[in-house]
């Protein structure tokens, strides 16, 4: 299977998905994001990062210095509660944007020509 | 949380320092990388040189993250205190649901603003005690006639009451007659107050300036001419002047000297009010026969109100026991409150009252039910932020300040437009209901109003959370997603159900206070109004003595005739309207009862020749008075039409009877016309059984002088009138001229009143009704627009889509109007005293009632219902 690129906008709501359970670092975010997606979304880091940081200064994740799984030191993000209704609303956003293009293309040819 | 403090002070920390963390963070996860690689059977190097690849260009990424970091919102969003976010969310809540946000604190906004406004009104002219110390103790005296009719209280008999009442700390007696102020200042006509020297005391009223009356100067049968001014006449006559005391006014021709000026809120005790008021020095040498005071108590301290009234009654029978004239009379009690303000007025307080709390409840039934159906809808947002890990306490806090946001929003409006509506209100009764003006926001309804509002808004605000468990949470987003809402659906039912109910009740009540009103307006007060002026005359015993007022009277009257635009003219001893009227009895001379108590209570008034034709009152049979009426064949009297049906059978079997006056030894009267029914002391009341006596007989000193005027005639007959009364009596007060139209439609101010404040209750209800039906069944009917859609797929008409929803709406309808009748038809037994002529089971009204709630529930369920199946199934399906 192809992997996809990440639309802008897109990876923040996936980042605020992956911090649902609990409080990730940054690698274990990205490896978060292919593993629900069962391999399909790759993050690039050239993205990642600026988001993260770019949803704590919204208020929406907070970070703090800590010991991975592996004995490494990390900065692990965690939801706000500002984050968690902002999830909410975006994953409204995009179930409203996927229908709306789905329908769009309901008709649209999908076997190669 | 260091975490915490660290983003707050993130711009402080310096640019290098936060590239530095960056840096750490980056390093953090190539290793991580290179962990994972190593892990997977990669040699290490290579594993390094492929993490680092793969990451790419550190430098440019870090200036983009550290860009990312510092972008908007950096310097607060975290920082916030978690309330201020919560409220922050709760009005993007509301701003996100703006027709429901609108139609709540609009609908909080009339249930709060019309409650608050109408219990403000009513406490302050109805339900608060007197302006007097410990009101509760007060009590009114009355005595009673023989044949139990309320009656006001001989001097002597008052003087008995003081001495020998045992249950009582003190007594206190009053009265009020018109007489004419000479001097300072131009005459005109006041009310001059009597009272004896402890009443002030024992009210625990003050002079404002000066002193009460001393006992010395209430000496029995000759008071020292001493004064007390009214604010209003201080104000008038003195300028407000800090050194009245001591000073004199000329009271028809008596001077008194100025002891003190009195504070405001005695009017309550003297109806409309007094100007001046001087000592009764009651008499106890008065005849017993004479009845014009009204008569208060303090309850003795740990006396109770029966046992008052036993010992008042006791004294009573002594009294007629041991008097003549007291023979068969008794007595009476009421609290000072009620015997002021009346029953009716006190029971119009609490209709409107319960009124306003009806509508209180309905807006708040109407927000419960918007809250609920908004509550479905919602579920799912709270199931899926549930599920993304906001615990209930986080969710409960944050329904609870949307909720308090809301009811805060609606209170505060409720509250703005009590402000408003509360002078307009004012300027309604003004004149009318005494104490009125004073009526301002009160700040217990408007505490209780809020705590209701609050109460409803929090307890449904909080709806969404009602089974919304994490086991079910747990199961998924589907299951919650999208939520049946079951259980708030039966609930819903039943506040539709309740709300139908309560306008039913409204409008049953409004709609027989309208009924009644257009009755009352449409009351035939026996005599014209249009091109009618009346003119108060006051001839006072002082001026004129008793032969020279029929003279006077007789000149008075021949002047005004003469008048350009003046057609006829009389007088009568009633002013129309004034609430004052006299009476006596009166029995056939053929038929003379036994007993004085057996004669029968009429009405009477002292009027002139012209007074009948200027009244346009029709004479049934035989004629009015004429000048040549002296009285030397038997006193010449006319009756109304209702006495002489009522004594004889007829108008003409009454004409040349004779009838007694007062009691065995009365004068003899014989009748020599009869009149129409008149109606003037109160719209709703007739004085059935009336009896009119001439001036020239009976040389009345208050005499109300009324002239018919040429169609359309110019006002300036009312200047006109002035110096026809000032020519003939020069002594005389300077006379108001008023329309007649006007003192009828003031007798209706009150009626109005009533109604126009039932009236714009039963409106905000409707509204409040047609807003919460049509709100909810738009939103049910969107709920089944997947039901909707399949069954139209499948073929079904959309026609019986529609009629089946109209149906099982009316059905819940139905159930409402049914219960709302059944309250109904109990509370409007309340409203008997305040109808008139209108039965509490008038059919029309009920039938109107009815036939308005149950177009307007079909309407409102119609009307979405149509708009759903309009819409193309594949639409529908689509969508939902």
């Amino acid at each position: 299977m192809t992997r996809l690129e990440l639309l802008q906008g897109t990876l923040d709501v996936l980042v605020l998905r992956t911090l649902t359970g609990g409080a990730r670092h940054g690698y274990d975010i990205a490896r978060a994001i292919k593993q629900l997606s069962d391999d399909v979304l790759q993050v690039e880091e050239g993205a990642l990062y600026p988001a993260l940081h770019r949803l704590r200064a919204r208020g929406w994740v907070e970070s703090e210095w800590g010991r991975s799984e592996k004995n490494r030191r990390a900065k692990f993000y965690q939801l706000t509660e500002a984050g968690r209704e902002a999830l909410v609303d975006e994953a409204r956003n995009w179930d409203r944007y996927s229908e709306a293009v789905a329908r769009v293309l309901a008709d649209a040819p999908r076997e190669g020509a | 949380m260091k975490g915490r403090w660290r983003d707050r002070l993130h711009p402080l920390l310096g640019r290098a320092r936060v590239e530095r963390e960056v840096d750490d963070e980056f390093a953090a996860h190539i290793e991580h990388r290179v962990d994972d690689l190593v892990e997977s059977g990669m040699d290490p190097e290579a594993a390094r040189a492929r993490a680092e690849r793969e990451f790419g260009n550190r430098s440019r990424l870090r200036r983009d993250t550290v860009k990312a970091g510092s972008g908007d919102g950096a310097s607060g969003a975290g920082g916030r205190a978690g309330w201020f976010r919560d409220v922050a969310w709760a009005g993007r809540q509301l701003r996100r649901s703006p027709g429901f946000a609108a139609v709540a604190g609009l609908t909080l906004m009339l249930g709060i603003g019309a409650a608050v406004t109408i219990v403000s009104v009513v406490r302050t002219v109805v339900l608060d005690p007197l302006p007097f110390e410990a009101p509760e103790e007060l009590l009114a005296l009355g005595t009673l006639t023989p044949a139990g009719d309320p009656f006001s209280t001989s001097e002597p008999a008052f003087l008995d009451w003081r001495e020998r009442l045992r249950t009582v700390s003190d007594v206190g007696a009053y009265a009020g007659r018109t007489e004419t102020l000479r001097a300072p200042g131009d005459p005109r006509g006041i009310v001059r107050g009597y009272a004896n020297a402890g009443l002030l005391e024992m009210l625990g009223v003050e002079p404002s300036i000066g002193r009460a009356f001393t006992a010395a100067e209430d000496r029995p049968g000759d008071p020292v001419p001493v004064a007390l001014l009214a604010h209003d006449l201080w104000q008038e006559r003195f300028g407000g002047a800090a050194d009245v005391v001591g000073s004199t006014v000329d009271v028809d021709g008596r001077l008194f000297e100025v002891i003190g000026v009195l504070p405001e809120g005695l009017d309550v005790l003297f109806g409309g009010g007094i100007d001046l008021l001087t000592p009764l020095a009651a008499d106890p040498g008065m005849d017993r026969g004479e009845h014009y005071l009204d008569v208060v108590a303090r309850m003795a301290p740990g006396a109770t109100e029966t046992e008052v009234l036993s010992d008042l009654q006791s004294v009573a029978a002594w009294q007629s026991d041991t008097f003549e004239e007291d023979r068969g009379w008794s007595a009476e009690l009421e609290p000072l409150d009620r015997a002021l303000l009346g029953e009716a007025t006190i029971r119009a307080g609490w209709v409107l009252i319960a009124a306003a709390g009806l509508l209180l409840a309905m807006a708040c039934v109407n927000v419960s039910n918007l809250l609920l159906a908004r509550a479905t809808a919602r579920k799912g947002e709270m199931g899926l932020r549930a599920v993304l890990g906001a615990d209930r306490t986080t969710l409960l806090r944050q329904l609870g300040v949307e909720s308090a946001l809301l009811a805060g929003l609606g209170t505060a409006l409720g509250l703005l437009l009590a402000t408003v509506a509360l002078p307009l209100v004012r300027r309604l009764g003004a004149g009318r209901l005494p104490r009125l003006e004073e009526a301002g926001v009160d700040p217990a309804s408007a505490l209780a109003a809020c705590v209701v509002a609050a109460l409803t808004v929090g307890l449904f605000g909080l709806a969404p959370m009602v089974g919304l468990r994490r086991e079910a949470l747990a199961s998924g987003l589907r299951s919650v997603g999208r939520g049946s809402g079951a259980g708030g659906g039966g609930l819903r039912r039943v506040l539709v159900t309740a709300q139908v109910a309560a306008s039913v009740v409204l409008l049953v009540g409004t709609g027989l206070l309208s009924r009644s009103f257009a009755k009352l307006s449409n009351v035939d007060p026996g005599f014209d109004t249009v091109d009618r002026v009346a003119v108060a005359l006051a001839m006072p015993d002082a001026a004129y003595d008793w032969q020279e007022r029929g003279p006077l009277m007789q000149e008075i009257l021949r002047r005004s005739g003469e008048v350009p635009g003046v057609e006829v003219v009389g007088a009568t001893s009633v002013d129309p309207f004034s609430g004052y009227a006299l009476a006596n009895f009166v029995a056939r001379r053929d038929r003379m009862p036994e007993r004085a108590a057996d004669f029968t209570p009429i009405h009477w008034r002292v009027v002139t020749p012209g007074f009948f034709e200027a009244m346009g009152l029709e004479i049934r049979a035989g004629r009015g008075f004429d000048q040549g009426d002296l009285g030397d064949d038997g006193v010449p009297v006319v009756v109304g039409e209702g006495l002489a049906e009522r004594f004889f059978g007829s108008a003409s079997e009454a004409l040349d009877r004779e009838l007694v006056w007062g009691d065995h030894d009365g004068s003899v009267l014989r009748i020599v016309g009869v009149a129409e029914r008149l109606r003037d002391v109160r719209i709703d009341e007739e004085s059935e059984l009336m009896v009119y006596r001439a001036h020239a007989m009976l040389p009345w000193a208050s005499m109300t002088l009324v002239a018919r005027l040429r169609p359309g005639a110019d006002p300036a007959v009312a200047s006109g009138l002035r110096e026809a009364v000032r020519s003939a009596a020069p002594g005389l007060a300077v006379p108001e001229v008023r329309l007649l139209e006007t003192t009828l439609d003031r007798a209706l101010a009150e009626p109005r009143f009533n109604l126009l404040l039932m009236a714009a209750f039963a409106l905000v209800g409707l509204a409040l009704a047609v807003v919460g039906l049509y709100g909810l069944t738009a939103f049910e009917v969107r709920r089944s627009f997947r039901e909707i859609g399949i069954r139209m797929s499948l073929g079904a008409e959309s026609s019986s889509l529609v009629s089946g929803l109209v149906a099982r709406r009316m059905m819940l309808a139905g159930i409402g109007m049914t219960i709302g009748m059944a309250l109904a038809g109990y509370a409007s037994r309340w409203l008997d005293t305040l109808l008139f002529e209108v039965s509490p089971r008038d059919p029309l009204t009920w039938i109107a009632v009815i036939a308005t709630v149950g177009v307007t529930t079909a309407v409102a369920t119609w009307i979405p219902a149509r708009w759903a199946a309009a819409v193309d199934p594949r639409q529908v399906l689509s969508a939902e």
